[in-house]
């Protein structure tokens, strides 16, 4: 990122080991952005964060509240909805994050969660953000424990019902317990959505369909943490 | 079975011989786990800073070390050790017989595993399976030592570990009243306290006269002005919050009037220092009590860049940090003094509507100049974790962070805790520039 752009971006998956496979990335993109290797200057965030010997650090919550502000000013609170966990950001009107909650400790509402029923349906991951929609009559998922959830799910697809209105079930629940999140919270305003679960469109439409109003949505909602390390890092400048 | 004193044979409605023998095997491994917590979590509290007063405290840190020792001379020497599993028992009462009181609330981890083995995933809080288990595996000297153990029932979970507790030892309930606020809450509080007294009277077959019930409470008293010396001190930075709360749990079990000469010492010692770690995010602890050796939450506070320059917790500041206010030194006006000071002031999530929390923690955050509330929440404290809720919204209204941190005594979610603990220590350096 230089000036405010971004100028490579890109994921690869995680393994126990990240520092090697992310120094390749990082000299991918620093050749892809035309960048001398040595003068990007580096921040690591996330999970892994402390494998990156030698890197500045930040913690992916404070990462994500800089990626939010920078991407959207007005953006009030930001909910990362990550692989393993739902984390909510609330930013006071200069962009300083002013509380966070999460919900970790539990899988459910998460990525992980959607790729375990998807898994469990015979499906992609992806089909999981699409299928809502062609759903006539969502199905009711009563429980949110993941281990709970996928034997319902089982028995729902014994029962015969259609794959769309089951995957718009799951969808639904996960928005509510997303709602219920952003209800606790004080700050008022615009609401960003980030995180891969954000580019499931079923889980999209369930939340703003919730709370009665649209939230804003960056084109690569896995890529706000990145990009707020990068600002963060001097990338705005 | 017969109890630790050797009493009558006791009725068994939990235990079995089996789960008896089970248990007895767990012992030497909760020893050994728990001195070796304590080590691990002694080394990384030392540091450059540390007061030299302190090694006093290190020295008497192991639940099952010297002290224990002490008290077993005591015992042989015809002396009566009285347990208790709450802050809620007067200690002045039973030292006003010249029996040595000890708070038994457990913060060993390994302990946790008798009682699982008994109760199954009962949904209790890891302290009182934790207390349980210590009792079970009779891993623990001093409460072997101990002749009865009051407790007292603020929650379901000590209301039916009170009951356990009777196919082991002598227990004597003290029924807690939820609603304090009503003259009929504060008379039935009363009468646990006279209760008490003639329960203690009728074990030691004698009255208590007046003027040693006089002496005790002003003992303790000496105590809690000490602590509160203390806790200017420690407000102003000038010790570690790790260590604070050190020192205020060895007063469970410490010779109390020793307790609170090296409490003076520290103090004298800190006297005049500056801050130990001036930059650290100010942090008031609240929540569950947090039990040493399970030290895992002070830690990763302080590890992260953040310090506890006061807590609000039973097992910290609470426990000495309210005098005992006696208008007349009767007997009467005695008793009633020690129920006011053990019920008026206290927190505990218990007690409904417990207004007084918020209450407190605003004076807290106003008078130590807080710049956050970490809210420790053990897995199982229900009432705890809906306190939380309610504070979360207290502190919101008046922009204070709070972070609410569930948990268990084993150390398997260190490092998701950790991040949390050190996103919300970035956040409030973060507010600083932002706002100076």
């Amino acid at each position: 990122m230089e000036g405010g752009k971004v100028l490579a971006s890109g994921a690869i998956r995680s393994s126990m080991n990240p520092a090697g496979p992310v120094g390749e990335l990082v000299a991918s993109l620093t050749a892809k952005a035309s960048v001398a290797p040595g003068m990007a200057r580096l921040l690591a965030t996330g999970v892994g964060r402390k494998n990156m010997v030698g890197a500045a650090q930040m913690t992916d919550i404070m990462a994500f509240s800089r990626g939010a502000r920078f991407l959207h000013p007005a953006t009030r609170i930001v909910v990362d909805l990550g692989g393993q966990g739902v984390r909510l950001m609330e930013l006071d009107p200069d962009g300083t994050m002013a509380n966070f909650s999460t919900n970790d400790k539990c899988s459910t509402g998460t990525g992980c969660f959607l790729d375990i029923m998807a898994s469990a349906l015979g499906v992609e991951p992806a089909y999981m953000g699409t299928a809502s929609q062609a759903a006539k009559e969502p199905a009711v998922i009563n429980t949110s424990c993941t281990v709970f959830a996928e034997s319902e799910v089982v028995t729902l697809v014994a029962k015969k019902r259609p794959k769309e209105e089951i995957i718009a079930g799951l969808n639904g629940m996960v928005a509510k317990r997303v709602v219920a999140m952003i209800n606790l919270a004080s700050a008022r305003g615009d609401l960003m959505l980030a995180g891969g679960v954000a580019m499931n469109a079923g889980v999209v439409a369930a939340i703003e369909k919730e709370l009665k109003r649209k939230a804003i949505l960056p084109d690569q909602p896995n890529m706000v943490g990145a990009i707020g390390a990068a600002v963060s890092a001097g990338g705005s400048k | 079975m017969k109890d630790a004193s050797g009493g009558a044979e006791r009725v068994l409605r939990y235990m079995n011989k089996e789960l008896a023998e089970g248990a007895a095997a767990h012992r030497d491994r909760i020893r050994e786990a728990a001195a070796s917590q304590v080590q691990k979590h002694l080394a990384a509290m030392k540091g450059l800073s540390r007061p030299k007063a302190m090694e006093y405290f290190d020295s008497m840190a192991d639940p099952f070390g010297p002290r224990a020792e002490e008290l077993r001379k005591f015992k042989e020497a015809g002396g009566k050790i009285i347990g208790s599993l709450c802050y809620f028992a007067p200690a002045e009462i039973v030292a006003a017989f010249g029996a040595v009181p000890v708070r038994f609330c457990s913060g060993v981890y390994e302990a946790v595993h008798p009682a699982n083995d008994l109760l199954g995933d009962a949904g209790l809080c890891p302290l009182v399976k934790s207390t349980l288990g210590l009792k079970m595996s009779g891993a623990s000297p001093m409460l072997e030592l101990c002749d009865m153990v009051i407790v007292p029932t603020p929650c379901d979970a000590k209301l039916k570990l009170g009951e356990i507790l009777q196919d082991m030892v002598d227990v004597h309930l003290m029924n807690m009243p939820a609603v304090k606020s009503t003259e009929a809450g504060r008379q039935s509080w009363i009468g646990e306290i006279k209760s008490l007294l003639s329960a203690l009277e009728k074990r030691f077959d004698r009255r208590l006269r007046p003027q040693m019930l006089r002496k005790s409470i002003q003992t303790y008293q000496r105590a809690q002005a000490a602590w509160r010396r203390f806790s200017e001190l420690r407000k102003a930075g000038a010790i570690w919050g790790r260590d604070a709360l050190l020192v205020a749990q060895l007063s469970f079990f410490d010779d109390i009037a020793r307790w609170t000469q090296n409490v003076e010492r520290l103090s004298g010692e800190l006297e005049g220092r500056g801050p130990v770690a001036p930059d650290a995010a100010r942090i008031l602890l609240g929540g569950s009590p947090i039990v040493w050796p399970n030290w895992k939450v002070p830690l990763l506070i302080e590890e992260s860049g953040g310090m506890i320059i006061a807590d609000e917790l039973c097992s910290g500041s609470r426990t000495m940090h309210d005098p005992v206010v006696v208008e007349e030194w009767t007997m009467d006006g005695m008793l009633v003094a020690l129920a006011e000071r053990y019920m008026i002031p206290c927190t505990c999530p218990s007690f409904s509507p417990n207004l007084e929390r918020e209450q407190n923690m605003l004076g807290r955050i106003r008078d130590t100049g807080a710049e956050g509330v970490v809210f420790h929440v053990l897995r199982g404290c229900h009432l705890n974790s809906l306190d939380a809720t309610k504070a979360a919204k207290a502190l919101r209204e008046r922009r204070i962070p709070m972070l609410k941190v569930e948990s268990e005594y084993d150390e398997g979610d260190l490092e998701q805790v950790r991040t949390r603990v050190e996103a919300f220590i970035e956040m409030i350096k973060a507010r600083r520039e932002s706002s100076g």
